[in-house]
């Protein structure tokens, strides 16, 4: 029996009279790739920004590890151990490959401004601990040839897999990734399929939304469905496929294909 | 990287030995006194700024903060001027770290806007308040700072003073923007939510960096108003904010370097051009517009660029 990372409890994020998330509540389990998905404007990336404290909950509950997430800004959800990616990368165009890794290393810093910027002990090893992962990520990821490249001068597809390096900079224990695939090319989704299971075979739960059913029905263990900002049905990617409701909300032009 | 690190030593070893070939040329010696105040004024703004892409124009009013209450410390009670200088720069600090978050909330060309009414509002205020700053006349015969018996009263003297300062701020910017908080600087500047996603305290950043951008300009107002020995509030309105964003994109407004750059350059450039004093705005338009068009990263950005350009092409 896993347990549950992320609970979201009664959670709900309107915009006006628009209920952009309407009372979802459900559980992304430990260790196991967890996708959400649903039709456009079903209010997944919301649901997303709202667990990582880039959008605050109108009301309900995002707890992880047993601490309440809601109302603490991105920085600190970031710290609680939560890293995400964006739709459209949120990286630093002109910081090279590595630097962006580097800021991703931010939760490791410990030594305060003060100390930095007086060169007291502590300062040199703050920088210096954290570049020697930094190496290890680039190379894991196959990105040690393009780290002192700028990100912007890169194509889409790499800019991805840096964001996503720079997420794992952080460790983090539960990684949200939304729509990831999207704007890669066949090939590159091949490559991003293995990276998720890579980051799984980790230890590091993932919480997937994405629109591309080939990749979410090769990594998911579990899959959400959101619809109109509610919870439509959860399952197993067998059980999903299997839904009638399912089915006939989403689905319909997949299974056809 | 490496260049750096050799400007790292270089610039200490020539500020020393340079009053060896200027010290007899009181001009020259008043013209480095000069780069050095508003080098450590650009070494702030470069912090907010260049690096972490808040546009203020509040160095003029932290200078003229910090100018003032050196000024009347030092003249209406007494205080040593070098007290007063730390006077300076702890009253700047505070109130900088006080207005920076309602302040830095706003954006690009708003937070501009707003951090030049503060400057306008104290402008103001020193006007009015007449009794106790002097002011439109200001204040007169202030004294020069003093370590025990020795006067910092003569211009070379002050140009060490000024120096040890102005490398001190340095040093200290140096390290920040050299490490992962100078990292992270430039990133929010890129994008607030991808690097708060990353774990950093957006506002917090912003906050102190324009703390530490209030600071220097505080303790360089101090500075220059005790070694030209008047203060008037004429020296601190909003056309010296300008100047200090013109001295950044001139030079560099990404490095300190650029800083640095920008700095001599103008400060010097108007005494060589003295004898075309019609057209000097317009040579200063020009050079301004044309660093922003065509060098986006300055004179010293440009020149780093064509060595590394150089190296490269020797190394094939």
């Amino acid at each position: 029996m896993t347990e549950a990372i992320l609970q979201i409890k009664g959670l709900g994020r309107h915009y006006g009279g628009v209920r952009a998330v309407d009372d979802v509540t459900c559980l992304v389990q430990r260790g196991i790739v967890t996708a959400l998905i649903g039709p456009n404007g079903a209010g997944k990336s919301t649901l997303l920004n709202v667990a990582s404290g880039v959008t605050p909950a109108s009301f309900g509950k995002v707890v992880f590890n047993g601490e309440v997430m809601t109302g603490k800004r991105s920085d600190q959800v970031c710290k609680a151990g939560i890293a995400r990616t964006f739709q459209t990368p949120q990286l630093f165009p002109n910081l090279t490959v590595r630097e962006n890794v580097l800021v991703g290393a931010t939760r490791r810093g410990h030594v305060s401004l003060t100390r930095i910027a007086l060169a007291l002990p502590g300062a040199r090893r703050d920088l210096r601990e954290i570049d020697v992962d930094t190496d290890a990520l680039l190379g894991e990821l196959g990105l040690a040839p393009i780290a002192e490249k700028l990100v912007g001068k890169l194509p889409f597809g790499q800019q991805r897999i840096v964001e996503i390096a720079r997420g794992l900079a952080s460790r983090p224990e539960l990684f949200m990734m939304d729509e990831p695939a999207s704007g890669l090319s066949r090939a590159e989704v091949e490559g991003f399929r293995d990276l998720i299971l890579k980051i799984a075979g980790r230890g590091i739960s993932v919480l997937l939304v994405e629109h591309n059913m080939q990749l979410v029905m090769s990594t998911a263990d579990q899959i959400l469905v959101l619809d109109k900002g509610k919870l439509l049905a959860s399952g197993t990617p067998g059980e999903i496929r299997a839904s009638e409701a399912v089915k006939s909300a989403y689905l319909g032009s997949y299974a056809e294909h | 990287m490496n260049s750096y690190r050799k400007a790292g030593w270089l610039l200490p070893v020539v500020a020393i030995i340079l009053p060896l070939f200027i010290g007899g040329l009181p001009s020259a010696l008043n013209l480095a006194i000069l780069v050095g105040i508003y080098f450590t004024v650009c070494i702030g703004l470069t912090l907010i700024f260049g690096i972490g892409g808040q546009l203020s124009l509040a160095p003029a009013a932290f200078y003229g903060l910090g100018a003032y209450t050196s000024a009347l410390l030092s003249t209406r009670l007494g205080v040593p001027v070098l007290l007063g200088f730390v006077a300076a720069g702890v009253l700047c600090g505070v109130i900088g770290w006080l207005l920076a978050r309602p302040l830095l909330r706003l954006r690009a060309v708003y937070l501009a806007i707003a951090t030049l009414a503060f400057g306008d509002i104290l402008n103001t205020l020193i006007r009015a308040n007449s009794e106790i700053t002097g002011g439109s006349s200001g204040i007169v015969n202030l004294p020069s700072p003093a370590l025990g018996s020795f006067e910092f009263n003569t211009p070379l003297r002050y140009y060490f003073l000024v120096w040890a300062i102005a490398l001190f701020a340095l040093w200290i910017g140096n390290n920040i923007v050299k490490s992962r908080i100078g990292i992270g600087l430039r990133g929010l500047a890129e994008s607030e939510i991808g690097a708060a996603s990353c774990g950093i305290d957006v506002a917090r950043y912003k906050a102190w960096m324009f703390t530490i951008g209030a600071i220097l300009p505080g303790v360089a107002g101090g500075l220059l108003v005790h070694y030209l020995g008047f203060i008037s509030p004429d020296s601190f309105t909003t056309q010296f904010s300008i100047l200090i964003v013109m001295i950044l994109a001139v030079g560099g407004r990404d490095s300190l370097l650029g800083a640095l750059t920008g700095a001599i350059l103008v400060t010097v450039l108007p005494i060589m051009l003295a004898s075309y004093e019609k057209y000097s705005p317009v040579i200063f338009a020009v050079l301004f517009l044309g660093s922003v068009m065509f060098m986006p990263k300055g004179l010293a950005g440009a020149a780093m660029a064509a060595m590394s350009k150089w190296r490269r092409s020797r190394n094939d």
